[in-house]
This record gives structure tokens, C-alpha cells and sequence, in this order.
């Protein structure tokens, strides 16, 4: 039990998938203008990240470790990935409108990110069993939410500051995002 | 020379693996497609495909796709698009199998200029560049604008309003032109039209400004200036556009009639006048303040010594008292338990004397016994009882010296 939780506050905090890991990075900077657009992009992360590792463990454990064929595992996943999240649309298409409409337009985002991937990945690198892969999918994700909702506040904050001109725009975002990586690097310091 | 290590086994197996996942996929995904199939109407995508698609929102719905499910449910009518105009919703009409397409004309923005402040915030919004502030009155241009109504959504003093293209025409037909610069009659219905209010202006409330500065960068005249982290608004050049009042973080600006906000921006001026010497008479008085509470502490530190002092000579002689008082209950002490010892020692004599004279008793009487031990046979009966009276006797005493 100790451990699960362990391996939820690495993943969210101590190997933040953004800021630690550097993966997804595209969404994170891109969608990050808004507050509540990055609340909805963190929720889809966080929806697809944990199925998608959930999923991806299953088809490892049961049908690529005993063939041996680990070495296919980033082609594999990708597909499992991509298709997965088309039926996660089609399902909240029909089944429950409401919250296709709040993250609907988020997911076509996700099937390519790499955070998703890379979550699958280093589950693998882990050798995690399927209850620690899904922890750890949710804990990535909840670190991603986090970043992102984070850096989309600090940005809105960042709108009524003055600094020079050629700063304006994506370098200040990296700046941002850099100083963020920093501070994240503060809870290395955790002692568990 | 290349050696080609080939391992035909291991790449017919990746092969299948893939391929058998990739299928299986297929296979799910098409499945899935016809289970969450959500039955989108022909006519639904017929209206979407008649709709410009510029996603403006002028509409009031999500998107051309919004306003096209709206359209297909019966919520929204067939002219919803302010975009398309009469065109669109005359083949919407048609999709929709609607007889009477509803008398449609383009929506137009249209300013009424009489609560215009010209803060050009309309003009920065307007995707079409289709909005213009001319001499600090905005004016639309009926040919170019879509109707979208961002303008007067932005408009601070809801100065915009969307109307039909010909009535806006008409109030454009009918409004002065401004030939002239500063046209004279465009001044004339301005105030008719409002003559209840004063002009607005814009006051900060300092107490609550962080400076912040936003007042300051939104301010389409630059009328705001921070100074000193405090927001100040010009009385002269203010608008009362209240833009500045709606980018405030702390809501500290306020506006209101510019009598007022005049008077307060005066009043604020004198205390600044004044506070020179309102400064000069608080440092006075706070070394006053400063000297009064030296002497007090030198007083309070020479009452602390001497009431040290007499505390200290209370307790010498409170332990003197306490010693005497110690050295008499010795000595009672010692008196009292001497005079005890005594007659203890007393009542031990005693009592060995009267056991004494008690024994010489009993021995004469043992003697006595014998001489008459012929005459009396039950004597020596009696004897034994006398015997033990004066045992008893002893011990009484005895007890009672105790």
C-alpha cells in the first residue's frame, strides 16, 4: 500500500512528466493560455493517461513479454494508443455528451502526445505490474494537470506585467516553464 | 563483406504480432464506430455545409456546428447566421424544407453616438476593420460589417447596438454629418439625448490600489498614471469609458458623476499639498513622543532599583526573624524533651520502689500464710487472689506513671 502511494507522488511530483521528464511539452506550452482550458486539457490527460497505461500493460504483460517481442513495444503502443483514444471519443460522443463537450476537443490532441507514450514506456522500464502502471499513468497525469494549469495561470498573470518587447509572447512562456522546472526540482528533496 | 544475420522466425512473428494487433484494432474501431454511431441528420450536415464556418460565435452558439444542431432541432431559425445573412438562410430555408423563408436582412452594428466615448476599444475588437473612432465618436461601416456583434459586446458603455441592415442605414442617413472637425450639431443631440446624467468620470479609490498598473495600460485616452503605486486618474482627459474600472484587479475605480469624482480628486490634491507639514508636525511629535518615553523608562528603571533595594533588606531581616524564631523552638524544644526525660526517669524510681514494698507485702503475707497454716485450711486460697490484687495493683500504677 505504501509503496502505490510512493509511486503516485514520484510520478505526479518528483518525475513530473513535463518538467522533470520533459515529455508533452507541445500541449504544455500550447494549450496553456487559459485557466480553464488547461483545467479541461489536464482532465482529458488525465482520463486518456490512465487508460491508456492500463491497457498498455495488459498487452505487454500477456502478449509481447511472452513472445518476447518487447523490442515492438513503442509501435505497439502507439497504435493501441491512437486507437484507443478514437473509441474513448466515439464512446463520450454517445454515451455521455456533456463531458465530450468539455474535453471533446482536447483528445484528438492527446493521441499523439507523448507523455501518453512515454508513461506506457517507462512502465515497462519500471517493470511495473498492472495496478503500479495504472497508479503510476494516474500519477503522471495529475503531475501534468498540475504543470499545466500552473503555467496557464502564471501566463495570465504574466498579461498585465511589462518586460521587453522581444521577450513577449513564447520566450517568456519558456522562461515560465524553466523557472517552474527549477522549483520542481525542489521535491528531489522529498524524503520518501 | 556484409553478413546479412537474417532471422526469418523473429520477423514473421513481429509481423504477425502487428499485424494480428493492427487488425484486432480494425476490427474494435469498426465496431465501435457502428455502437457509438450518434445518427447526425443528413439535413444537420446540409445546414453545417450552408453555414460560412468561420466559427465567429455571432451566433450565440459553439460554432458553425452549434448553430447548425440548433438549426436542425427547430431551437434556432433558419436566419440565426448574423454572418451569411439573407443568402444563407434562404438555402438553409431550403434544406429545411421551410415554405416561408422568414423576412431576413443582414444584422448591421450600428453606435449611438450619444454615449460614445470613443475609447476605440470597438475598433481594436472588430475582425473586419469595420469600426472606426473619428474625432472620439466610433462610427460603423454598414458596407464591411459582418454583423458579428464582438463590438458591442466590448463596448463598456453598451453604446452598440446590432439592428437590422436598413434601420441602421436609416440613423445613419439621419445623423449629422460630421463635415466639419468638431462639428457643432453633432454636439446639439448629444446633449439632448443625455441630459439626465453628467458625464462619468473615472476615480480611484487609493486606499485599496496596489498599483498594478493595468488602469494605466488599458486606458484608451491615457488618462491613468501611477505614481507611487498609486493609480491617479486625470480629471481632464477622462472619459468615463470605464474600461480602467473593469480591468481593476482590486475594483478600487469607481466611476461617477464628474462633479463629484472632481471634488475628490481635489480634496486628495490639498491632503497632498498639506502633507508636508502634516509630516513635519508628526516627526515632532513623535520625538516628543520619543523623549517622554526616555524619561519614563529612566523613572520606571529608578523605582525598579529602589524597590529592589527595600525588597532585599525586608527579606534580610524576614530571615533574621525566621532564625530567632528557629533557635527559641530549638531550645523549647530541648527544655521539654529534657523536663519529659526526667520524669520518665521519676516514674521509672517509683515504680520500682512500690514494687518493692509490693514484694514485702506479699513475702510477709507468704510468712503470715505459713504461721497460720494449720488454724485455716482454705488460707492459702486466698493467698493467691491478694496476690494478684497487688500485681495489679503495680502494673495500674505503673500505667498511670507512663
Amino acid at each position: 500500500m505504501q509503496g502505490l502511494i510512493i509511486i503516485i507522488i514520484t510520478a505526479a511530483l518528483l518525475d513530473n512528466v513535463v518538467l522533470s521528464q520533459f515529455l508533452g511539452i507541445c500541449s504544455f506550452l500550447g494549450v496553456s493560455t487559459k485557466t480553464e482550458v488547461a483545467l479541461g486539457m489536464g482532465g482529458a490527460v488525465v482520463f486518456v493517461i490512465t487508460i491508456a497505461s492500463a491497457v498498455a500493460s495488459l498487452l505487454y504483460d500477456f502478449v509481447l513479454a511472452p513472445l518476447s517481442l518487447g523490442y515492438l513495444d513503442t509501435i505497439v503502443f502507439i497504435l493501441v494508443i491512437a486507437a484507443l483514444v478514437q473509441v474513448v471519443e466515439m464512446f463520450f460522443k454517445k454515451s455521455i455528451p456533456s463531458l465530450y463537450n468539455a474535453l471533446g476537443i482536447y483528445l484528438p490532441l492527446i493521441t499523439t502526445n507523448c507523455a501518453v507514450l512515454g508513461v506506457a514506456l517507462n512502465n515497462v522500464t519500471y517493470g511495473y505490474n498492472f495496478i503500479e502502471s495504472v497508479l503510476c499513468g494516474l500519477g503522471t497525469a495529475v503531475g501534468y494537470l498540475v504543470a499545466i494549469v500552473m503555467l496557464a495561470a502564471i501566463r495570465e498573470r504574466c498579461e498585465g506585467c511589462e518586460y521587453l518587447e522581444s521577450f513577449k509572447g513564447v520566450p517568456m512562456v519558456c522562461i515560465c516553464a524553466a523557472l517552474m522546472s527549477i522549483a520542481f526540482f525542489g521535491f528531489s528533496g522529498l524524503n520518501i | 563483406m556484409i553478413v546479412m544475420a537474417f532471422n526469418f522466425v523473429a520477423v514473421l512473428k513481429a509481423t504477425l504480432v502487428v499485424g494480428i494487433v493492427g487488425l484486432l484494432i480494425g476490427i474494435v474501431l469498426g465496431f465501435a464506430g457502428s455502437i457509438f454511431e450518434v445518427k447526425k441528420d443528413e439535413k444537420e450536415e446540409k445546414i453545417r455545409a450552408c453555414l460560412p464556418g468561420n466559427n465567429c460565435g455571432g451566433c450565440g452558439y459553439p460554432g458553425c456546428d452549434g448553430c447548425a444542431h440548433a438549426i436542425f432541432l427547430g431551437e434556432a431559425p433558419v436566419n440565426q447566421c448574423p454572418v451569411g445573412g439573407p443568402k444563407v438562410a434562404a438555402e438553409i430555408a431550403k434544406v429545411m424544407g421551410v415554405a416561408d423563408v422568414p423576412k431576413t436582412e443582414a444584422r448591421k452594428a450600428y453606435v449611438r453616438k450619444s454615449d460614445c466615448v470613443g475609447c476605440t476599444l470597438c475598433e481594436k475588437t472588430c475582425a473586419f476593420d469595420s469600426v472606426h473612432v473619428v474625432n472620439k465618436k466610433a462610427t460603423v461601416d454598414l458596407d464591411t460589417c459582418k454583423g458579428c456583434g464582438a463590438c458591442a459586446a466590448k463596448c463598456p458603455k453598451k453604446a452598440i447596438d446590432l439592428m437590422d441592415e436598413s434601420k441602421a442605414r436609416e440613423l445613419f442617413a439621419a445623423e449629422p454629418k460630421a463635415a466639419a472637425p468638431a462639428a457643432e450639431p453633432a454636439k446639439a443631440p448629444e446633449a439632448k439625448a443625455a441630459p439626465a446624467g453628467e458625464p462619468q468620470k473615472a476615480y480611484v479609490h487609493k486606499e485599496n490600489c496596489v498599483g498594478c498598473t493595468l488602469c494605466q495600460k488599458n486606458c484608451p485616452f491615457d488618462s491613468v498614471h501611477v505614481e507611487n503605486r498609486k493609480a491617479t486618474v486625470n480629471q481632464e482627459t477622462c472619459m468615463g469609458c470605464g474600461v480602467c474600472a473593469s480591468k481593476c484587479p482590486k475594483k478600487t475605480i469607481e466611476l461617477m458623476d464628474a462633479s463629484k469624482a472632481k471634488a475628490l480628486a481635489d480634496q486628495e490634491a490639498a491632503a497632498a499639498a498639506a502633507a508636508p507639514a502634516v509630516e513635519a508636525v508628526k516627526a515632532e511629535a513623535g520625538k516628543a513622543v520619543e523623549a517622554a518615553k526616555a524619561e519614563a523608562g529612566k523613572a520606571v528603571e529608578a523605582a525598579k532599583a529602589e524597590a529592589g533595594k527595600a525588597a532585599e533588606a525586608v527579606k534580610a531581616e524576614a530571615a533574621k526573624t525566621v532564625e530567632a524564631v528557629k533557635a527559641e523552638a530549638a531550645k523549647t524544644v530541648e527544655t521539654v524533651k529534657s523536663e519529659a526525660t526526667e520524669a520518665v526517669e521519676a516514674a521509672k524510681v517509683q515504680v520500682a520502689e512500690t514494687a518493692a514494698k509490693a514484694e514485702e507485702v506479699v513475702e510477709e503475707a507468704v510468712k503470715e500464710v505459713k504461721m497460720h497454716g494449720r488454724t485455716a485450711s482454705a488460707r492459702p486460697l486466698q493467698g493467691a487472689p491478694g496476690k494478684k490484687n497487688k500485681r495489679e495493683h503495680a502494673k495500674s500504677i505503673n500505667q498511670k506513671r507512663v
